[in-house]
Protein backbone atom coordinates (compact mmCIF):
# COMPACT_ATOMS: atom_id res chain seq x y z
CA UNK A 1 0.00 0.00 0.00
CA UNK A 2 1.27 3.26 -0.93
CA UNK A 3 0.09 6.47 1.58
CA UNK A 4 0.11 10.00 0.01
CA UNK A 5 -0.01 13.79 1.57
CA UNK A 6 -0.36 15.97 -1.50
CA UNK A 7 -2.45 16.00 -4.67
CA UNK A 8 -2.35 18.84 -7.22
CA UNK A 9 -2.94 19.44 -10.88
CA UNK A 10 0.69 20.25 -12.24
CA UNK A 11 2.40 21.51 -15.42
CA UNK A 12 6.32 21.53 -14.50
CA UNK A 13 7.47 17.94 -13.39
CA UNK A 14 6.88 15.93 -16.51
CA UNK A 15 7.10 18.09 -19.59
CA UNK A 16 4.12 18.72 -22.19
CA UNK A 17 1.89 16.53 -19.87
CA UNK A 18 -0.81 18.21 -17.72
CA UNK A 19 -0.66 15.79 -14.85
CA UNK A 20 -2.39 14.76 -11.43
CA UNK A 21 0.58 14.76 -9.16
CA UNK A 22 1.06 12.78 -6.14
CA UNK A 23 3.46 13.08 -3.05
CA UNK A 24 3.81 9.75 -1.61
CA UNK A 25 4.82 9.35 1.66
CA UNK A 26 7.56 6.93 3.00
CA UNK A 27 10.26 7.63 1.17
CA UNK A 28 13.22 5.12 1.55
CA UNK A 29 15.68 6.92 0.09
CA UNK A 30 17.95 9.45 2.38
CA UNK A 31 19.38 12.16 -0.27
CA UNK A 32 21.30 14.67 1.27
CA UNK A 33 19.59 18.33 0.54
CA UNK A 34 16.17 16.37 -0.10
CA UNK A 35 13.62 19.38 -1.08
CA UNK A 36 11.05 17.28 0.62
CA UNK A 37 12.26 15.20 3.68
CA UNK A 38 9.00 15.32 5.34
CA UNK A 39 8.36 12.55 2.96
CA UNK A 40 10.22 9.77 4.85
CA UNK A 41 7.73 9.38 7.30
CA UNK A 42 4.94 6.73 6.33
CA UNK A 43 1.83 9.29 7.02
CA UNK A 44 -1.11 10.40 4.69
CA UNK A 45 -4.21 8.52 3.58
CA UNK A 46 -3.79 5.03 1.56
CA UNK A 47 -4.06 5.55 -2.16
CA UNK A 48 -5.99 2.94 -3.16
CA UNK A 49 -7.28 1.97 -6.79
CA UNK A 50 -10.95 3.03 -5.65
CA UNK A 51 -9.66 6.47 -4.99
CA UNK A 52 -7.29 6.67 -7.93
CA UNK A 53 -10.04 6.16 -10.46
CA UNK A 54 -12.07 8.61 -8.26
CA UNK A 55 -9.46 11.02 -8.98
CA UNK A 56 -9.27 10.38 -12.35
CA UNK A 57 -12.96 11.02 -12.89
CA UNK A 58 -12.70 14.29 -10.90
CA UNK A 59 -10.23 15.70 -13.23
CA UNK A 60 -11.05 14.90 -16.83
CA UNK A 61 -8.49 16.76 -18.15
CA UNK A 62 -4.88 15.45 -17.34
CA UNK A 63 -3.02 13.40 -19.39
CA UNK A 64 -0.95 11.69 -16.94
CA UNK A 65 -1.10 10.70 -13.16
CA UNK A 66 2.89 11.59 -11.83
CA UNK A 67 3.66 10.02 -8.28
CA UNK A 68 6.83 11.75 -6.56
CA UNK A 69 8.26 8.67 -4.95
CA UNK A 70 6.17 5.44 -5.21
CA UNK A 71 9.00 2.22 -5.43
CA UNK A 72 8.65 2.12 -1.54
CA UNK A 73 6.03 -0.90 -2.50
CA UNK A 74 6.37 -1.24 -6.19
CA UNK A 75 3.71 -3.80 -6.34
CA UNK A 76 1.20 -1.85 -5.28
CA UNK A 77 3.03 0.67 -7.85
CA UNK A 78 2.25 -0.91 -10.55
CA UNK A 79 -1.48 -2.00 -9.40
CA UNK A 80 -2.51 1.97 -9.48
CA UNK A 81 -0.28 2.13 -12.66
CA UNK A 82 -2.27 -0.09 -14.51
CA UNK A 83 -5.47 1.11 -13.57
CA UNK A 84 -4.27 4.72 -14.41
CA UNK A 85 -3.59 3.20 -17.84
CA UNK A 86 -7.02 1.10 -18.48
CA UNK A 87 -8.50 4.98 -17.65
CA UNK A 88 -6.61 5.98 -20.70
CA UNK A 89 -4.00 8.35 -18.88
CA UNK A 90 -0.10 8.29 -18.56
CA UNK A 91 1.87 7.47 -15.77
CA UNK A 92 4.87 8.88 -14.49
CA UNK A 93 7.29 8.13 -11.56
CA UNK A 94 10.05 10.14 -9.70
CA UNK A 95 12.11 7.45 -8.07
CA UNK A 96 15.34 8.34 -5.99
CA UNK A 97 16.76 5.18 -6.85
CA UNK A 98 19.80 5.00 -9.63
CA UNK A 99 18.75 1.64 -11.25
CA UNK A 100 15.65 1.07 -13.19
CA UNK A 101 13.62 -1.22 -11.98
CA UNK A 102 12.29 -3.51 -15.43
CA UNK A 103 8.85 -4.07 -14.32
CA UNK A 104 8.49 -0.46 -12.94
CA UNK A 105 10.15 0.76 -16.64
CA UNK A 106 7.26 -1.25 -18.03
CA UNK A 107 4.56 -0.23 -15.97
CA UNK A 108 5.39 3.81 -16.50
CA UNK A 109 5.41 6.22 -19.52
CA UNK A 110 7.82 8.57 -17.44
CA UNK A 111 10.57 7.68 -15.37
CA UNK A 112 13.04 9.80 -13.78
CA UNK A 113 15.52 8.28 -11.77
CA UNK A 114 18.52 8.80 -10.17
CA UNK A 115 19.21 10.67 -6.05
CA UNK A 116 19.29 14.15 -5.29
CA UNK A 117 23.07 15.20 -5.63
CA UNK A 118 23.06 19.11 -4.52
CA UNK A 119 26.56 19.57 -6.20
CA UNK A 120 25.13 18.47 -9.11
CA UNK A 121 21.54 20.16 -9.17
CA UNK A 122 18.07 18.63 -9.74
CA UNK A 123 16.47 18.03 -13.09
CA UNK A 124 16.74 22.13 -14.32
CA UNK A 125 20.53 22.24 -14.11
CA UNK A 126 22.65 20.77 -16.87
CA UNK A 127 24.87 19.12 -14.21
CA UNK A 128 22.55 17.02 -13.17
CA UNK A 129 22.83 13.45 -12.44
CA UNK A 130 19.38 12.71 -12.62
CA UNK A 131 17.07 12.23 -16.00
CA UNK A 132 13.93 12.08 -17.35
CA UNK A 133 13.44 9.13 -20.09
CA UNK A 134 10.05 8.60 -21.72
CA UNK A 135 9.87 4.89 -21.59
CA UNK A 136 8.11 4.69 -25.26
CA UNK A 137 10.65 6.10 -27.34
CA UNK A 138 13.49 5.16 -24.67
CA UNK A 139 14.49 9.02 -24.99
CA UNK A 140 16.53 10.75 -22.28
CA UNK A 141 14.23 14.07 -22.39
CA UNK A 142 15.88 15.78 -19.56
CA UNK A 143 16.79 18.06 -21.73
CA UNK A 144 13.34 19.69 -21.64
CA UNK A 145 13.53 21.08 -18.17
CA UNK A 146 17.17 23.41 -19.65
CA UNK A 147 15.54 26.95 -20.41
CA UNK A 148 16.99 29.54 -20.63
CA UNK B 1 -9.82 51.22 -13.73
CA UNK B 2 -11.27 48.07 -11.88
CA UNK B 3 -7.73 47.99 -10.02
CA UNK B 4 -8.13 50.55 -8.29
CA UNK B 5 -12.40 49.85 -7.63
CA UNK B 6 -11.75 46.63 -5.89
CA UNK B 7 -9.76 48.89 -3.03
CA UNK B 8 -12.62 51.41 -3.39
CA UNK B 9 -15.22 48.83 -3.28
CA UNK B 10 -14.01 47.40 0.05
CA UNK B 11 -13.99 50.47 1.47
CA UNK B 12 -17.53 51.95 0.51
CA UNK B 13 -18.56 48.21 1.81
CA UNK B 14 -17.04 49.59 4.86
CA UNK B 15 -18.60 52.44 5.08
CA UNK B 16 -21.95 51.02 4.96
CA UNK B 17 -21.59 48.85 8.16
CA UNK B 18 -20.99 45.36 5.48
CA UNK B 19 -18.57 42.62 7.17
CA UNK B 20 -15.20 42.78 5.07
CA UNK B 21 -12.89 40.70 5.24
CA UNK B 22 -10.07 42.22 3.35
CA UNK B 23 -9.27 45.55 1.90
CA UNK B 24 -8.72 44.50 -1.80
CA UNK B 25 -11.27 42.89 -3.71
CA UNK B 26 -10.85 41.17 -7.02
CA UNK B 27 -12.92 40.12 -9.78
CA UNK B 28 -12.35 36.18 -9.19
CA UNK B 29 -14.51 33.83 -8.20
CA UNK B 30 -11.37 32.44 -6.03
CA UNK B 31 -9.98 33.55 -3.26
CA UNK B 32 -6.52 35.17 -4.51
CA UNK B 33 -4.44 32.92 -1.86
CA UNK B 34 -6.18 29.52 -2.60
CA UNK B 35 -3.55 26.88 -3.43
CA UNK B 36 -6.22 24.04 -3.12
CA UNK B 37 -7.91 24.70 -6.57
CA UNK B 38 -6.70 23.43 -9.66
CA UNK B 39 -6.40 25.52 -12.57
CA UNK B 40 -9.59 23.35 -14.10
CA UNK B 41 -11.58 23.96 -10.87
CA UNK B 42 -11.06 27.57 -11.97
CA UNK B 43 -12.24 27.09 -14.96
CA UNK B 44 -15.82 25.89 -13.21
CA UNK B 45 -15.90 28.63 -11.07
CA UNK B 46 -15.47 30.94 -14.65
CA UNK B 47 -17.47 28.37 -16.79
CA UNK B 48 -20.61 28.44 -18.49
CA UNK B 49 -22.83 27.41 -15.74
CA UNK B 50 -22.20 30.07 -14.20
CA UNK B 51 -21.20 33.49 -16.03
CA UNK B 52 -24.29 32.56 -18.35
CA UNK B 53 -25.98 34.06 -15.66
CA UNK B 54 -23.82 37.26 -14.90
CA UNK B 55 -24.29 40.86 -16.21
CA UNK B 56 -20.81 41.52 -16.55
CA UNK B 57 -17.80 40.04 -17.37
CA UNK B 58 -15.54 37.79 -15.51
CA UNK B 59 -12.05 36.84 -16.70
CA UNK B 60 -10.40 33.54 -15.11
CA UNK B 61 -7.17 34.79 -13.81
CA UNK B 62 -4.72 31.65 -14.49
CA UNK B 63 -1.54 32.92 -12.16
CA UNK B 64 1.04 30.49 -13.04
CA UNK B 65 4.45 31.05 -12.02
CA UNK B 66 5.55 29.88 -14.99
CA UNK B 67 5.11 29.39 -18.87
CA UNK B 68 3.52 25.81 -20.01
CA UNK B 69 4.58 24.40 -23.56
CA UNK B 70 2.50 24.22 -26.72
CA UNK B 71 1.14 20.72 -25.64
CA UNK B 72 -0.12 21.87 -22.62
CA UNK B 73 -1.89 24.97 -23.63
CA UNK B 74 -3.47 22.75 -26.21
CA UNK B 75 -4.94 21.32 -22.99
CA UNK B 76 -6.00 24.31 -21.48
CA UNK B 77 -7.57 25.36 -24.55
CA UNK B 78 -9.99 22.13 -24.91
CA UNK B 79 -10.59 22.24 -20.83
CA UNK B 80 -11.55 26.19 -21.53
CA UNK B 81 -14.13 25.30 -24.72
CA UNK B 82 -15.61 22.40 -22.53
CA UNK B 83 -15.92 23.94 -19.18
CA UNK B 84 -17.70 27.15 -21.17
CA UNK B 85 -15.00 29.23 -19.94
CA UNK B 86 -15.24 31.90 -22.77
CA UNK B 87 -12.79 34.65 -20.63
CA UNK B 88 -9.53 33.84 -19.56
CA UNK B 89 -6.02 35.22 -19.33
CA UNK B 90 -2.77 33.52 -17.98
CA UNK B 91 -0.46 36.00 -15.63
CA UNK B 92 3.40 34.77 -15.09
CA UNK B 93 5.27 37.10 -13.55
CA UNK B 94 8.00 38.73 -16.08
CA UNK B 95 11.15 39.96 -15.02
CA UNK B 96 12.38 43.26 -15.75
CA UNK B 97 16.30 43.91 -15.57
CA UNK B 98 16.74 47.54 -13.75
CA UNK B 99 20.48 47.42 -14.54
CA UNK B 100 20.29 46.21 -18.66
CA UNK B 101 16.81 46.72 -19.12
CA UNK B 102 15.94 43.49 -20.55
CA UNK B 103 12.40 41.95 -20.06
CA UNK B 104 12.17 38.57 -19.72
CA UNK B 105 8.88 36.82 -19.96
CA UNK B 106 9.18 34.47 -17.79
CA UNK B 107 9.67 34.68 -13.70
CA UNK B 108 13.79 34.24 -12.87
CA UNK B 109 15.91 35.13 -9.85
CA UNK B 110 18.96 36.95 -11.75
CA UNK B 111 18.50 38.65 -15.17
CA UNK B 112 19.68 35.87 -17.96
CA UNK B 113 20.91 38.24 -20.21
CA UNK B 114 23.81 40.51 -18.11
CA UNK B 115 23.32 38.25 -14.87
CA UNK B 116 21.71 40.93 -12.52
CA UNK B 117 19.81 40.32 -9.63
CA UNK B 118 18.61 44.47 -9.47
CA UNK B 119 15.44 42.88 -10.60
CA UNK B 120 11.44 44.26 -10.70
CA UNK B 121 8.45 40.99 -11.18
CA UNK B 122 5.93 42.91 -13.34
CA UNK B 123 2.52 41.60 -14.42
CA UNK B 124 -0.47 41.95 -16.95
CA UNK B 125 -2.72 45.16 -16.10
CA UNK B 126 -5.32 45.39 -19.13
CA UNK B 127 -2.94 44.63 -21.32
CA UNK B 128 -0.06 46.34 -20.41
CA UNK B 129 2.90 45.03 -18.15
CA UNK B 130 2.92 47.01 -14.77
CA UNK B 131 5.60 46.79 -12.14
CA UNK B 132 4.18 44.72 -9.04
CA UNK B 133 6.18 48.09 -7.09
CA UNK B 134 3.97 50.75 -8.77
CA UNK B 135 0.76 49.06 -7.62
CA UNK B 136 -0.71 51.10 -4.77
CA UNK B 137 -0.11 50.07 -1.22
CA UNK B 138 -3.58 48.24 -1.20
CA UNK B 139 -3.09 45.96 -4.63
CA UNK B 140 0.13 45.36 -3.34
CA UNK B 141 -0.31 43.71 -0.36
CA UNK B 142 -3.10 41.67 -2.41
CA UNK B 143 -0.77 40.61 -4.99
CA UNK B 144 2.03 39.63 -2.73
CA UNK B 145 -0.90 37.09 -1.70
CA UNK B 146 -1.58 35.70 -5.11
CA UNK B 147 -1.19 31.56 -5.50
CA UNK B 148 0.78 31.11 -8.34
CA UNK B 149 0.92 27.73 -9.73
CA UNK B 150 4.08 26.32 -9.63
CA UNK B 151 5.51 22.87 -9.53
CA UNK B 152 5.52 20.79 -6.49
Amino acid sequence: MLRYNDVRVTFQEIPNEVSLTFSITGCPYRCEGCHSPELRENFGECLTGEKMVDYINKNPFITCVTFLGGDNDFHWFTYLASIIRKNNKKVALYTGSDEINVDIYNAVDYLKIGHYDKHRGPLTSKTTNQCLINTKTGEDITYLFWKE
Amino acid sequence: MAENLGVKNAKWDIADGLRVNRNTYNSYMYIVEDDSLSIFDKMELHGGEIINNLDGGSALHFNNNERLTKEQYLRILEALVKTGCNYFCENVPKTICNDCGYIHPNNSERCIKCGSTNLDKAVRVVGYLKRIKDFSQDRQHEASMRFYHAEV
